[in-house]
């Protein structure tokens, strides 16, 4: 469950960006960039984002998880391709692999309602 | 109302918190789609911040492998399923010993203290990590492993083997400062768990298919094991072994030896 993890340092670091704005301020909704290879179930994320927001002022932002596709290059082909089926091998050369894109777990951005312009 | 429409970026000073200062946040003004006005628009705002939700485990873990490295330690992060055998192939590790390198361990379990107790007869340095009882992490991350480093004389030692929690899923995710990711996988795991739970050995730097003395009991197939291994980490090494009957325990032994040289020689560079 490193979902739980995951959810609370979220809410951590967007209460720590909250200070910035005027008091009042709320946090409309959380966006999160999760590459499919961190095995982040988006449901239990979400579930456990409401569970630890709550009492935080946080609390009722709405999670937007964008799920990024695992992209990868073979070195001695440069081929690139998505990586649909768990295989980390070129299909050309039986060569490793280097991952391009797919392991993220970035706070993206939060959208913020301070009544100001 | 249309917030994808963003045409307001501002200077990132305005805001204090550190993820604005390392990665230049931006803002964006929102609320001015169709129902927006020429001036005067209010409503909510979007601030781009692009931050690595890691970022305060991975500062942690740095420090851990600066300290390390300063003394010349080998670190390694053992990782698998709970009943892998991780400690028996500790206890099988420390009976055979290190051609006189010093080894130091750090078992992490969710609840009790009966790893480090096992390994505590070998007169080791040891420190057991609990994550909490009742649902605690399912996983070592890295201020919990520095709690544990600060219990240790890193100066006598020459090796740490970290035992993670057994998980095959969750302790890939944090970096603990470790040199190298070892990823242990029993033959009574079945065939295809590499494929399941591929981030583990995708990151994974060593593979070990343990408690190989049980395979003519078994309708698994160990160079389909092996295969399934390559096809998430092609570059990884892999070593079958028995704790029990210490079949290739002397290749993972000459592994962590080797390791132990190169973190002396480095430590003697610097």
């Amino acid at each position: 469950m490193h979902e739980m993890t995951l959810a609370a340092g979220v809410v951590t670091e967007v209460e720590r960006c909250l200070g910035d704005f005027k008091p009042g301020a709320s946090v409309v909704s959380v966006t999160l960039q999760v590459g499919k290879l961190r095995a982040v179930v988006p449901d239990a994320l979400t579930f456990c984002f409401e569970v630890v927001s709550q009492g935080t002022p946080v609390e009722g932002a709405r999670l937007i998880i964008e799920q990024i596709p695992v992209r990868v290059r073979c070195a001695p082909c440069a081929s690139e391709w998505t990586v649909t089926e768990v295989e980390f091998m070129c299909p050309v050369c039986e060569g490793p692999v280097e991952v391009l894109q797919g392991k993220e777990l970035l706070l993206r951005a939060i959208e913020i309602d301070d009544g100001t312009e | 109302m249309d917030y994808s429409h963003r045409r307001h970026t501002r200077d990132t000073g305005r805001f204090p918190c550190a993820a604005g200062r390392s990665t230049g946040m931006r803002y964006h003004k929102g609320g001015h789609g169709a129902g927006g006005t020429s001036g005067g628009e209010r409503g909510p705002h979007e601030v781009e911040l692009h931050q690595n939700l890691l970022a305060a485990n991975d500062r942690h873990a740095q420090v851990i492998r600066g300290l390390l490295r300063a003394h010349g330690v080998f670190s390694a992060n053992l990782m698998s399923s709970p009943g892998a055998g991780k400690t028996a192939l500790l206890e099988a590790t420390l009976k055979r010993g290190l051609d006189g390198f010093v080894m130091g361990v750090i078992e992490g379990d969710i609840e009790t203290t009966a790893d480090a107790d096992r390994i505590a007869p070998f007169g080791i340095q040891v420190v057991q990590v609990n994550t909490g009882p009742f649902g605690g992490d399912c996983h070592l991350a890295a201020p919990l492993v520095a709690g544990a480093i600060h219990q240790l004389d890193l100066h006598s030692l020459d090796v740490l083997v970290v035992e993670n929690v057994g998980n095959l899923v969750c302790p890939a995710e944090f970096d603990i400062g470790e040199d190298a990711k070892v990823v242990l996988l029993s033959v009574t795991e079945g065939e295809d768990k590499p494929l399941k739970y591929p981030l583990m050995f995708h990151e994974a730097s060593l593979a070990l298919v343990t408690k190989t003395d049980l395979l003519p009991h078994l309708d698994v197939d160990l160079g389909t094991i092996l295969a399934n291994i390559r096809r998430v980490n092609p570059s990884a090494r892999i070593i079958p072994l028995s704790a029990r009957t210490g079949d290739g325990l002397d290749e993972w032994i000459t592994w962590l030896v080797d390791g132990a040289k190169k973190a002396r020689t480095a430590q003697t560079d610097d």
